[in-house]
């Protein structure tokens, strides 16, 4: 189904766009309800987080465990900005992912040399020591109590408390991060990174300084996430260390999993589906989660790519039926 | 990869095209004349703090069922609806957005930890509902918003009854603190210090553990060299038996002392030997002669196989102090229920009588309990 | 491989220990045998669903199959035996003797028996056995131990499943120890875990037995020392300077991971 909607949508390009652009700006309209369009906004917020992990494993070819330990510096460095020094939203939010993005730099240039198993154990370490500053760090953070009172963001002087205002501006940033990324994807350093994603000596022997430019994607990406991170906490307006958790990582993680790692339709489509799916299934109350891990099991098992993931990714000999029979030897797969 | 956006485009908005679904239609309610009044649960039903959240749920389903026995509110059915919030802030504030849009739900019960009540505090204060915790403890939490009220008390009250307890009633003069490093344990770490320094104690030594815990000899050994009088225990009562076991192991001898929340069964059966003389203060006492606590108690057991906690007792609190000021009220109107429930005075609930504060806080009366023969005792001085 | 599941598949085996002390046959060793049995069955499913299903497919799909199995395990004991912090029935719990001040009890001798045990049953099954040479090669290469006529299949699926047994009975192990066990009881000594195994050297054996000493340590340490609300910090610090400059751990062999 998923081809054909493609083709359609190949055909008729310019329709779709335009269908889809106002589809996004109306939603305010279809939904009617706050409780929606918050689910919406939350939506758009976990966009750009899923973007920009996928951003960081497209470009690296590892995923990070630390996503949300620089979603939470972005929200908490923005909060305590506009709290403490009173500081316009306009320039909280650049500060934010300016500080996660640098942060994300040393991270990046200490840890992107490890193999992927180490670099998973680096990034969560990574993640808790994060969690446990904030935890500690009373005097500016005020530890577990969390930052209360978040003042909404104000815009030359306008301030955005209404759901539907809110909508949009996280949809404005959600479309330029996602734009931005794509843009990235399609440059000339991305279709490198992509032909060469698997084959890490030979784009360094094409003369490809391939850690500066993995440096650069991972700060980037982290760039992102702190800006996430300070339209999450403007809009919640209360934040506290555990709202950034490994788990919320976890969470974005299985997103672009889920969705379709390297794809840039992929992170979306995660982040729209496991967003919707708890209010979806609220009915089944404690056995949602246990359906919630099944699925997950069931989805990655047999579409290990993704829901919108390409197969392409994947090395030629990958064959889903392999479980059900005993696996060829590599002679026979050589053959056939 | 263009061609992926475009098509994939599609399906994002189709899937957002989906969302009304299962919004459920949006009608106009006159919740006056309806037959029935609905109230919401937020509570964790799944996920690490799942064990409190199925006390909440069993508890206010119980106290609607008793009440609706007795003739209802304002002659009408209470119906319940409940949401899991997973203990996650998102989630509670996610549910808070979809009670207060739901024009039949009058009021809120929940959630669980403080963090998740303050994440969903704006969303009840911009929409005017109603939001009452059983256990939200934050200081910040009920001054911070006129909709927002606790039933719990505040480590403000707690704190100082068990410093003079320590203090006057056990005279000990040093004490170590061990807290968990949440927002309960920092509260309850400040205010139990801040009194019992003032009273002319001293606070030998202050340590805190995280969540999930459960070696807790490395802190213990180092407080254990510093010879205090007493230990000071802010855990809840699964990790105050843990504490408790592995201090034994460590042949420290010594008086234990914590707050309200290590009263609980489970803490005689997980601690055995090792809780023995324990001494703490209780608000609500499964061995309360009084009527009504007797007949919960007993009902609660029947049912689920297990004695109430403080926490359980709690959550049936919230529920009939709700009802009773639907009922003052006099309307389903969610403004004249904040309003009555704000005047709520001396209500009789099984942890005892509750009065808001003028910020929505309620004040407690403590009995000094300690554990002894392996059961919870009421300690006369 | 990663799998993210083992602090939940321990946190299993202690509910197994649990059923069969209260229900069926009060005895720790058969407790103990029980543990394993579903540790390994665990080990068994997961492998073969994320991992044998998902091999040659990119390791996050992998990653995020235990995430599943993780949460699937955990929110499946919240539904079975109910969220309440359970109790396990004291086993052994008398003082067997004394060192200066701190009494060892009889449970904690024979923890450090069975961990001796593993220690040395298992340097056994990985250096003289046909089974523990192909763990060995498959760890290497596992491309070229399967041209070499080993059954990658095999070797990859006695591994996880012989991880997941000893999951299993640590965590019958551990319920009895802290003797308390609930279904959230996994996530901390899952991490805790990896640490060790990093410190350690994650090739090695001795490596990891001694990395979990050494955690310990460094954890009772930076509590005397700095602060218990730092403690986990120091631990994730040294973590992350090991991972960069002895990322082979104390006792692990250069290798290919």
């Amino acid at each position: 189904m998923i081809a054909e909607i493609k083709k359609f949508a190949e055909k008729n390009k310019l329709v779709v766009t335009i269908a889809v652009a106002a589809l996004l700006l109306l939603i305010p309209l279809i939904l009617g309800s706050p409780y929606l369009l918050r689910v919406a906004i939350m939506i758009c917020i976990f966009v750009i987080l899923s973007s920009s992990l996928n951003l960081i494993i497209g470009f690296t070819g590892m995923f990070s465990l630390a996503h949300a330990a620089f979603y939470g510096i972005g929200a908490y460095c923005s909060a305590l900005l506009s709290i403490k020094v009173g500081l316009p939203f306009l320039i909280t939010l650049p500060l934010a992912g300016i500080l996660a993005g640098l942060i994300g730099a040393i991270i990046g240039l200490a840890t992107l040399r490890l193999r992927e198993t180490f670099l998973v154990f680096g990034t969560l370490a990574f993640g808790e020591i994060v969690r446990i500053v904030i935890m500690n760090w009373t005097s500016l953070t005020r530890g577990p109590m969390g930052i209360p009172g978040i003042p909404f963001p104000k815009i030359f002087g306008f301030e955005i408390s209404n759901y539907t205002h809110y909508y949009y501006m996280v949809l404005f940033f959600a479309v330029i991060v996602v734009l931005l990324i794509r843009r990235l994807y399609n440059s000339r350093v991305g279709r490198a990174f992509i032909a060469l994603r698997e084959d890490e000596t030979g784009a360094a022997s094409m003369g490809v300084n391939v850690f500066a430019y993995k440096v650069w994607a991972f700060a980037l990406g982290c760039f992102f996430a702190g800006i996430a991170g300070a339209l999450y906490a403007h809009f919640v307006r209360y934040i506290s260390a555990d709202q950034f958790g490994v788990n919320e990582s976890f969470a974005i993680l299985t997103m672009v999993a889920l969705g379709g790692t390297g794809s840039i339709i992929g992170p979306i489509v995660g982040a729209v589906i496991l967003m919707v799916f708890p209010e979806l299934f609220r009915f089944l109350a404690e056995y949602r989660m246990v359906l919630y891990g099944l699925i997950l099991i069931v989805i990655m098992m047999f579409k290990p790519e993704g829901i919108a993931g390409f197969k392409g990714m994947f090395p030629r000999d990958f064959d889903m039926m392999s479980i059900f029979k005993r696996k060829k030897s590599k002679t026979e797969v050589e053959e056939a | 990869m263009n061609r992926n956006v475009k098509g994939l485009v599609v399906l994002l908005a189709l899937s957002l095209l989906a969302m009304p679904l299962f919004a459920g239609g949006k009608q106009e309610v006159n919740n006056d004349e309806s037959d029935t009044i609905h109230i919401a649960l937020t509570a964790p039903l799944s996920g690490d703090y799942a064990e409190y959240g199925t006390n909440f749920q069993r508890s206010v389903e119980m106290g609607i069922e008793f009440i609706n026995k007795a003739g209802g509110v304002l002659g009408k059915d209470l119906v319940l609806s409940v949401g899991d919030s997973k203990g996650d802030p998102k989630e509670s504030a996610t549910l808070a957005q979809k009670w207060t849009s739901d024009p039949t739900i009058v009021a809120e019960i929940g959630d669980f930890t403080s963090t998740c009540c303050m994440a969903s505090q704006p969303i009840y204060d911009q929409s005017e509902m109603v939001q009452l915790s059983p256990t939200a403890s934050h200081s910040d939490f009920a001054p911070g918003s006129d909709w927002s009220f606790g039933i719990v008390g505040t480590q403000a009250g707690e704190g100082p009854f068990m410093a003079d307890f320590a203090y006057n009633g056990l005279g000990l003069r040093t004490i170590a603190v061990i807290n968990i490093n949440n927002d309960w344990g920092i509260d309850t770490q400040k205010y139990f210090s801040e009194a019992f320094e003032k009273l002319g104690g001293v606070i030998i030594a202050t340590e805190s553990y995280f969540d999930g815990e459960k070696d807790f000899t490395a802190i213990l050994t180092k407080m254990k060299a510093t010879k205090p009088d007493a230990l000071f225990m802010a855990a809840m009562y699964n990790d105050g038996a843990l504490i408790s076991k592995q201090r034994v192991k460590l042949g420290w001898d010594v008086v234990v002392v914590g707050p309200s929340s290590l009263y609980s069964e489970q803490l005689l059966t997980l601690g055995g030997d090792a809780v023995e003389g324990l001494y703490t203060n209780v608000s609500f006492f499964t061995e309360d002669p009084a009527e009504d606590v007797q007949f919960y108690v007993t009902e609660f057991e029947s049912r689920y196989g297990v004695k109430p906690n403080f926490h359980a007792a709690l959550a049936f609190d919230a529920i009939n102090i709700l009802a009773a000021a639907i009922e003052k009220a006099g309307t389903t109107d969610r403004t004249a229920i904040k309003e009555a429930l704000a005047k709520t005075t001396d209500f009789k609930a099984l942890t005892g009588s509750i009065t808001f504060t003028p910020v929505g806080d309620a004040v407690k009366q403590y009995t000094k309990v300690w554990i002894t023969d392996g059961k919870f005792k009421v300690y006369n001085d | 491989m990663v799998n993210f599941a083992l602090g939940e598949i321990y946190m299993f085996g202690a509910f197994t220990g649990w059923l069969v002390v209260t229900y069926i046959c009060p005895n720790i060793f058969v407790a103990m045998a029980a543990g394993i049995a579903v540790g390994w069955l665990l080990g068994f499913i997961i492998e073969k669903s994320a991992f044998k299903a998902l091999r040659g497919a990119p390791h996050i799909a992998s990653l995020i199959c235990t995430l599943g199995f993780s949460v699937l395990l955990k929110e499946l004991a919240n539904v079975l035996f109910g969220a309440e912090t359970k109790s396990m029935p004291d086993f052994f719990s008398s003082s067997a003797l004394t060192i200066g001040q701190a009494n060892i009890t009889w449970l904690q001798i024979i923890m450090i028996l069975t961990a001796a045990i593993i220690l040395i049953g298992l340097q056994l099954f990985i250096y003289k056995t046909r089974m523990g040479l192909g763990i060995r090669a498959v760890s290497m290469d596992h491309q070229a131990a399967g041209l070499m006529g080993i059954n990658v299949d095999r070797v990859i699926s006695v591994a996880f499943s012989l991880s997941g047994a000893l999951a299993g009975l640590v965590g019958v192990l551990g319920a009895t120890y802290y003797n308390a066990l609930n279904p959230h009881m996994g996530f901390s000594p899952g991490m805790k875990g990896f640490t060790a195994a990093v410190f350690g050297g994650i090739t090695s054996i001795p490596g990891a037995i001694l990395g979990g000493y050494l955690l310990g340590i460094i954890e009772n340490l930076s509590v005397q020392v700095v602060s218990s609300g730092y403690r986990d910090f120091i631990a994730y610090l040294i973590l992350i300077l090991f991972l960069l400059f002895r990322p082979n751990g104390i006792l692990g062999k250069k290798s290919k991971l």
